[in-house]
């Protein structure tokens, strides 16, 4: 699903934000990915999604060589994931319905099944009254739902979630780690990146430490940065 | 693409400009205004050019005839004028005509006074107005005039139609390069503001990119946008420059000042050149709206 083979990151002023990473995430896996602010988490996750490539090394994400792939190819495969972001990223001016339909938009879904599969997704995630309002008009926790819709709505089989629990009070970001959690166990993917280790240690799941550009520990047991 | 995807994006980009009103707002207007200032130079040097040519039309072509033709001949004659084309008016002056008003002149006049209309030295005449006197229409009638059976000689103000033509020629020059630099600093301006207009949106199409939007995808409601705006500035710009010319028109065409009702005549009807103004102004407005999302949107696509 996820393969990073020696993989290296050096931005053009000179910062090693990776360095030599082997990495593989199986299908069907959740894994948490965290360390410190500046340790390489948001260059992982970008090299996940293509908006930069590596200066060494390779990746694979969902059968596609990033270091292949042609450019007019990177939608197709940016289709074949879903995507949630700390800070929603949900476009302004248009309403929660057309923010989860858009993701179905630009893959040309036919109008009829926009209209049976987003109020289906939104319903899921405990939305589907606030269809017609707009994001400002939602709490962060909302706002962060119907980023997990949108991400959600075109059936990926990769999760992708970049601190998705990090501008939502403690009690909305547990409903929303369990979301993912029910959503892996339909077999999706899901890799969650965190700085919120209280969530982490209420998961027994796979969790990768990275520190310094480098992954320190992988497995069940936390990184030796974490004090428990 | 599905014919309900082109159908989407057609909508969105009608919404955008809703949505983006204030922004929009700001481009529409500052087309307008460009475009303003573009045709009411045109229009002003237009005028000018005009009015330069009333002061031609003073200027009148003499052609003496042969002595000795008929009356039926002499007709003729001014038949074969009048079909030269870029003939305003005609005018026959008979011998008997000119003898008469050369003996009434004060100055020399005496000196023909001893002639009969026997020996009448002077020859009949047509006295032609030109509608164009510009050097170069000037010396085509006066050849087609030479042609012409029973002309003698013929008399054509060419000095006269030279500096004429100079000046209009400047006034046109001068226009001209008024109108390419208020073109170029429109363009200028104009793509400043669609190039904030665009920034001030990068994070959409960052996001549209992320969840696996294409390019054309993006592109097409932005150049929606853009034409929708240069179409409405055009509108706008047309129908401002109308009412504020034919309220222009009105002033000069009551003023009492003389030299400036003599031209009133002259003046060029909005209604004249209207069709060109709206089209040169909805093509100008399009264009730029269309090529500078285009441009401007290619930029924020690289991720």
């Amino acid at each position: 699903m996820i393969e990073f083979n020696n993989v290296t990151k050096v931005y053009g002023n000179g910062t090693e934000a990776l360095k030599d990473v082997n990495l593989k995430i199986d299908k069907g896996e959740f894994v948490f990915v965290i360390g410190p602010s500046g340790a390489g988490k948001s260059t992982f996750i970008k090299l996940l999604l293509r908006e930069e490539t590596p200066t060494k090394g390779t990746i694979e994400v969902n059968g596609y060589n990033l270091n292949k792939i042609k450019r007019r190819h990177i939608p197709q495969f940016r289709r074949s994931l879903g995507v949630v972001f700390q800070d929603f990223r949900l476009i302004p001016n248009m309403t929660v319905y057309d923010n989860v339909a858009f993701a179905l938009r630009v893959t040309n879904v036919a109008n009829r099944s926009i209209r049976q599969r987003v109020p289906y997704i939104l319903n899921l995630v405990g939305l589907a009254s606030k269809a017609r309002n707009y994001p400002s008009e939602l709490s962060g926790g909302e706002q962060q739902r119907v980023a997990l819709a949108r991400a959600l709505v075109n059936n990926p089989s990769l999760l992708i979630a970049d601190e998705p629990t990090g501008n939502i009070d403690p009690e909305m970001s547990l409903e929303i780690v369990e979301l993912l959690n029910e959503i892996n166990k339909c077999g999706t993917t899901i890799v969650m990146v965190t700085h919120a280790h209280n969530l982490v240690s209420r998961f027994d799941r796979r969790v990768i430490t990275i520190n310094h550009g480098n992954i320190v520990s992988d497995g069940s047991e936390w990184g030796s940065f974490y004090e428990r | 693409m599905r014919g309900s995807s082109f159908g989407y994006l057609l909508k969105s980009g009608f919404k955008n400009l809703y949505h983006n009103r204030l922004m929009s707002a700001a481009s529409i207007g500052v087309l307008v205004a460009c475009m303003i200032l573009i045709g009411g130079a045109a229009l002003l040097s237009l005028n000018v050019r005009n009015i330069v040519g009333v002061a031609g039309e003073e200027n009148e072509v003499v052609v003496f005839l042969e002595d000795g033709l008929s009356q039926d001949e002499i007709e003729q004659i001014g038949i074969s004028i009048n079909k030269l084309g870029n003939i305003e008016d005609v005018d026959y002056v008979s011998k008997e005509e000119a003898l008469k008003t050369e003996q009434e002149k004060e100055k020399w006049g005496g000196l023909l006074d001893g002639l009969s209309e026997e020996d009448n030295p002077l020859p009949a005449s047509y006295r032609i107005h030109l509608v164009d006197i510009t050097e170069n229409k000037l010396i085509r009638t006066c050849e087609q005039l030479a042609k012409i059976e029973g002309i003698e000689d013929y008399n054509a103000p060419y000095k006269e139609a030279s500096i004429l033509t100079d000046i209009q020629n400047a006034v046109t020059l001068v226009g001209f390069i008024v109108v390419v630099i208020l073109i170029v600093v429109s363009i200028m301006i104009i793509a400043n503001t669609i190039k904030i207009t665009v920034f001030s949106r990068s994070k959409e199409i960052y996001i549209m990119k992320l969840v696996g939007a294409t390019d054309t995808f993006i592109r097409l409601p932005f150049m929606i946008e853009g034409i929708l705006i240069g179409v409405i500035a055009a509108m706008l710009a047309f129908g401002i420059l109308w009412l504020g010319y034919d309220y222009a028109i009105q002033a000069v065409q009551t003023t009492t000042s003389s030299w400036l009702s003599i031209t009133s005549d002259s003046l060029v009807e909005f209604e004249d050149i209207a069709a060109y103004l709206l089209g040169f102004f909805a093509a100008m407005g399009a264009g730029i709206g269309m090529f500078g999302s285009v441009i401007f949107v290619r930029k924020h696509l690289k991720v």
